[in-house]
C-alpha cells in the first residue's frame, strides 16, 4: 500500500512538471511582449527611438525576460522551489499571495456549486428514474437539454436581472461576501445539475434491472431497500462526474465569475491574459494544474475505499 | 424417485397469461399455465430458452419487468386468500421470502457487489423482523454452517466477488433459508457452474428440502437434473405446459411429440472417430506454456500439446483450470511468459502488429458468450462481413455474396440476415459468430465453451453443424469445454486439464479409460449426475 502511494505520489509530480513545461512554453510563444505594453502605459511619451530602445531593453532585464526561455525557465523552477510564484508585472505584487486571496473564494463558489448540483442531481436523478416514462420523467428531460444547450453566461445574466435588478433579492458588488455566494453558486450548480440528473438516472435504471435488485425483492426487502441497494453502484459513475465537474468549475469559472464580479482566480486568469503577466498566469496555470491532479487523487481514493473490488483487483484476475 | 400423491398441496397457480411489450407488438409468453405444487415435494419444470419458464418464476413473486402484461393468473398458497396476479400493486410484503423464495441462476449476480454477506443476512433478518441485532451474527453463522461453510464468519467478512460461483449459490441459499420460507423456486440454480460445484449444491439442496419439508419448484433446461431430483415434471414449450406426470413416467415413456425431441438431443450423435487423422503434419504445436497472473500459482504452468490438420481436440477442465487462458495465448489476447507456441513450423508466441494480424486469418475464436461478442449495432451480414472487410477480400459484391453464403451455411436464412444480435436469439448469435470466425477460412478455430450456455437442443444443432462444418471444410478445432458429454461425442482426442497442466490425453471414444484421479473426479461428476 505504501508503495503504491508512493509511485501515485511520483506520477503525479511527472505529471505537474510535464504540463508546468508546456504551458510556461505556450504562455511565452504567444504573439506580444509584455514589456512593451507595460511601457506604453508607464512611458507616455517614446519618441525618441533609441531611449525607448533602452528604456525597453533595461526593462526586459528587469522582469527576466531576456534570456533564452529555457533559461527562463530553469530561474522560475528555481524560485518555485523557494515557494516563489514571481511578481506581478502588472500590480508589482507577489503572484503567490495575489493567488493566495482569490484562491479561498473560487474554492468557496466551486465547492458551494458542487454541493448545489449534486443535491438537484441526486434527488432529481433518482425520481426520475423511478418514475421513468412518466411525465415527471419528461418534464425533467426537456429541462435538462433545455438548461444544458444555453450558454451559462446567458443564464447567469437572466437570474442576476430577474434577481437583483427587478426583485432587488441579491445585492452587487465586488466583495466577496457569503451573501453573495448563492446567485453564482446556484447558476453554476443549476448548469453542472442535468449531467448529473442523466448520469445518475440512466446508472440507476441499468442497476434497477440487475439481478441482484430481483433478489434483494424476492427476499421480500421493500422497494425503497432495493433503491438504496442500487444507488450503492451509482455512486462510483457520480463521484467520477463530480470530480470532472469540480476540476471544470476551479478552471472554468472565468465567465461565472466575470458576470456576477466575483473576485475569484477566473478573474485574475483574465486580467493576467490582457496584460500578457507572464508570472500571474504561470503561477494561475501552475495552481489549476495542481489541483486538477489533486482532485483526481482525492476520486481515485474515493473509489478504492468505496468499491471493495479495487482493492483486490490483481487477485481476482489472477483466478481466471 | 417416489410421487407423493397423497401430500397436500402447497401452492396453485391458475390460468397464468402472460405477454410482452416488445418494440409496439405484443408478444404471448405464457399461454394458460395451471399446476399445483405439494407440500414437501420438487417439481421441475423443464423446458428450453424462450419456453417462458423464467416468466413463471417471477410472476409467482411479482417480479416481472414492467413490460409485461399478466392478462390472467390467480395464485393461490395454502392457508391464504388467493391473489389475482392480474391486479396491479398487490402487497407481496410477507409472501416474498416468507411464504415463497427464490434462487437465482448466476449467484454472484444475485448478491449486491458493493455489500458484505454479513450486511446481506442483515438487512433480510431486519426486514422481516426476525432477529434483534444481537441475534443476526449467530443466525447468520448457523444458516452458512448448516450449509456446509466450515468457516463462517470469514464468509459473513466477505464481499461477493471474493467468493467462487458455488460459494455464492450456497450463501444465496442460506440467505434465503434464513426467513424459513415452504417455497423455493429454483430458477437454474447450477446452469452456471461447473460439475464439481453443481454436485455440491444439488446435493445440499436436496438434503435440505427432505429436512426442512420444503416445497420446491426446480426450473431447468437440464433433463438429467430433473431425473435425478424431481418428484414430478412439466415440460413447457413456448408458454404451454405439454406433458406432465411423475418423473419416470414422463422421462422414460414421453407421450408428447416435444418431449420426445427434447430427449433425442440429449444423445449426441457421434462421428468422431470417422474422420480422425493422426497422421497429418501438426499444425499447431504448444510447447511448455507458462502463464502467470501478478504472484501465486500460475494459470498454465507449462502446457504441451499438438493439434494436427483436420482434427478436434478437446480440452476438458473445470472453470479455473486455465483453458480460457490457453486459448487467449493461442490467439495473442494474452501474452505467455514463456514457453513456445508454433503454427505451421513458425513461432508465434511473441508475434505482434502485421504478423499476429496474419495469424487472424488462420485462427479463429468463438466465444462462450456469441451475443456478447458480436457488436449490438450490426446487423448478421454486416457482422460476417467485417473481417472480410479487414482484409479487403474481393470487393464490395463479393463480400456481400461470400457472407450470404456462410449464414445460409450456418442456418440464418432470409430475414433473419438483416437482424441485428439483440433481435436474435442465444443460438443464432453462436450461429453467427461461427459463420464470422468462418469468413476467411481459418485453419484453427478455438470453441471456447462455445455451446455451455446453450439449451440441449440447441447445444445439439450447434455441434452438428461444426461437424459438418469440420468436414466440409477441414479445419482443425480446439473445442475447450467442462461438460464431458459434448466432448465425448465431438472429439479425437481430449486433454484434461487441472490447476494449468494437462494431466492426461485420451481418445475421444475411450474418455472412460482415463486413469488420472482428476479425470476420474471429472468423469464421476458427469456421471452421477446423468444417471442419478
Amino acid at each position: 500500500m505504501g508503495r503504491r502511494l508512493l509511485i501515485t505520489v511520483l506520477q503525479m509530480l511527472i505529471t505537474v512538471f510535464v504540463a508546468s513545461l508546456v504551458l510556461f512554453a505556450l504562455i511565452r510563444l504567444a504573439p506580444g511582449d509584455p514589456a512593451k505594453l507595460l511601457i506604453g502605459r508607464t512611458m507616455e511619451i517614446a519618441w525618441d527611438a533609441a531611449a525607448y530602445e533602452t528604456t525597453l531593453n533595461e526593462l526586459r532585464e528587469e522582469m527576466g525576460l531576456n534570456g533564452s526561455v529555457f533559461s527562463q525557465y530553469v530561474s522560475w523552477i528555481g524560485s518555485l522551489l523557494q515557494l516563489d510564484l514571481g511578481t506581478s508585472f502588472y500590480t508589482d505584487r507577489s503572484v503567490a499571495a495575489e493567488i493566495g486571496e482569490r484562491l479561498p473564494s473560487t474554492l468557496l463558489l466551486a465547492g458551494t456549486a458542487l454541493i448545489i448540483q449534486t443535491v438537484i442531481g441526486l434527488l432529481v436523478g433518482i425520481l426520475s428514474a423511478v418514475h421513468s416514462g412518466t411525465w415527471f420523467d419528461t418534464v425533467v428531460r426537456l429541462l435538462c437539454v433545455g438548461l444544458a444547450s444555453v450558454p451559462g453566461f446567458v443564464i447567469g445574466l437572466v437570474l442576476l436581472l430577474v434577481l437583483a435588478v427587478q426583485m432587488g433579492v441579491y445585492e452587487i458588488s465586488s466583495q466577496a461576501a457569503l451573501s453573495r455566494l448563492w446567485l453564482p453558486a446556484l447558476t453554476m450548480g443549476l448548469l453542472g445539475a442535468p449531467q448529473v440528473v442523466r448520469v445518475v438516472r440512466a446508472n440507476l435504471l441499468s442497476e434497477l434491472g440487475q439481478v441482484y435488485i430481483q433478489s434483494a425483492l424476492s427476499r421480500g426487502l421493500g422497494s425503497t431497500r432495493a433503491v438504496w441497494h442500487a444507488m450503492r453502484n451509482v455512486l462510483l459513475p457520480t463521484i467520477t462526474l463530480m470530480g470532472l465537474s469540480f476540476t471544470s468549475y476551479i478552471s472554468g469559472a472565468v465567465v461565472i465569475e466575470s458576470v456576477f464580479a466575483w473576485p475569484g482566480l477566473g478573474e485574475y486568469a483574465l486580467n493576467g491574459i490582457l496584460h500578457k503577466d507572464y508570472p500571474a498566469l504561470q503561477g494561475y496555470a501552475l495552481v489549476m494544474v495542481l489541483s486538477v491532479v489533486v482532485i483526481h487523487l482525492m476520486v481515485e481514493a474515493l473509489y478504492v475505499w468505496l468499491d471493495p473490488r479495487m482493492m483486490r483487483r490483481k487477485k481476482e484476475a489472477a483466478h481466471e | 424417485m417416489k410421487i407423493a400423491e397423497d401430500l397436500k398441496e402447497k401452492l396453485r397457480i391458475e390460468r397464468l397469461e402472460v405477454a410482452y411489450r416488445q418494440e409496439g407488438a405484443i408478444q404471448t409468453a405464457l399461454k394458460s399455465v395451471d399446476f399445483t405444487l405439494h407440500q414437501g415435494e420438487i417439481l421441475s419444470l423443464l423446458g428450453e430458452s424462450g419456453s417462458g419458464k423464467s416468466t413463471i418464476a417471477k410472476a409467482l413473486l411479482g417480479l416481472l419487468s414492467p413490460s409485461a402484461i399478466v392478462r390472467s393468473g390467480i395464485l393461490s398458497l395454502s392457508g391464504q386468500t388467493p391473489i389475482d396476479l392480474s391486479q396491479p400493486s398487490k402487497n407481496w410484503n410477507g409472501i416474498r421470502g416468507r411464504e415463497i423464495a427464490m434462487l437465482f441462476q448466476d449467484a454472484r449476480l444475485a448478491l449486491n457487489p458493493m455489500m458484505k454477506i454479513r450486511d446481506h443476512f442483515r438487512e433480510t433478518l431486519l426486514a422481516h423482523r426476525l432477529a434483534s441485532k444481537e441475534q443476526i451474527r449467530s443466525i447468520s453463522e448457523q444458516g452458512l454452517a448448516r450449509l456446509g461453510f466450515s468457516d463462517p464468519s470469514t464468509v459473513l467478512n466477505a464481499y461477493p466477488h471474493e467468493l467462487s460461483g458455488g460459494m455464492c449459490q450456497r450463501v444465496c441459499l442460506a440467505l434465503t433459508l434464513c426467513l424459513r420460507p415452504q417455497v423455493l423456486i429454483a430458477d437454474e440454480p447450477t446452469s452456471a457452474l461447473d460439475t464439481v460445484n453443481q454436485r455440491e449444491v444439488l446435493d445440499l439442496l436436496q438434503s435440505l428440502q427432505r429436512e426442512l419439508g420444503l416445497s420446491v419448484l426446480l426450473i431447468t433446461h437440464d433433463i438429467a437434473l430433473a431425473e435425478a431430483l424431481s418428484h414430478r415434471v412439466l415440460v413447457l414449450n413456448e408458454g404451454h405446459i405439454v406433458e406432465s406426470g411423475p418423473t419416470s413416467q414422463v422421462l422414460r415413456e414421453p407421450s408428447h411429440d416435444y418431449t420426445r425431441r427434447l430427449l433425442s438431443s440429449r444423445n449426441l450423435t457421434s462421428d468422431a472417430e470417422a474422420s480422425s487423422s493422426p497422421d497429418a503434419a501438426s499444425l499447431l504445436e504448444i510447447q511448455e506454456l507458462v502463464k502467470a497472473y501478478g504472484s501465486g500459482r500460475p494459470t498454465l504452468s507449462g502446457v504441451s500439446m499438438r493439434l494436427h490438420a483436420g482434427e478436434i481436440i478437446g480440452v476438458l477442465g473445470q472453470s479455473g483450470c486455465g483453458k480460457s487462458t490457453l486459448a487467449r495465448c493461442v490467439v495473442g489476447l494474452e501474452q505467455a511468459e514463456s514457453g513456445s507456441i508454433r503454427f505451421q513450423g513458425q513461432d508465434i508466441t511473441y508475434a505482434k502488429g502485421t504478423a499476429r494480424r496474419r495469424l487472424a486469418r488462420q485462427i479463429q475464436l468463438v466465444f462462450q458468450d456469441a451475443r456478447a461478442s458480436l457488436n449490438p449495432r450490426f446487423s448478421a451480414l454486416e457482422l460476417v462481413q467485417t473481417p472480410l472487410h479487414t482484409f479487403r477480400v474481393g470487393d464490395r459484391k463479393e463480400r456481400l455474396e461470400r457472407a450470404r453464403y456462410l449464414l445460409e451455411e450456418v442456418g440464418i436464412t432470409g430475414a433473419a440476415q438483416h437482424r441485428r444480435p439483440p433481435q436474435l436469439s442465444t443460438g443464432q448469435c453462436q450461429r453467427v459468430a461461427i459463420a464470422r470466425a468462418l469468413a476467411l477460412q481459418p485453419e484453427v478455430l478455438i470453441c471456447d465453451e462455445a455451446v455451455s450456455a446453450l439449451d440441449m437442443s440447441v447445444q445439439a444443432q450447434i455441434l452438428e453443424l461444426l461437424q459438418r462444418l469440420h468436414r466440409q471444410f477441414g479445419f482443425s478445432i480446439l473445442m475447450i469445454s467442462h461438460d464431458v458429454r459434448v466432448l465425448r461425442a465431438f472429439c479425437h482426442r481430449i486433454a484434461v486439464m487441472h490447476e494449468g497442466r494437462f494431466v492426461e490425453f485420451l481418445q475421444g471414444n475411450r474418455l472412460s479409460s482415463g486413469e488420472h484421479a482428476h479425470t476420474r473426479l471429472l468423469l464421476h461428476g458427469a456421471e452421477e449426475l446423468e444417471s442419478l
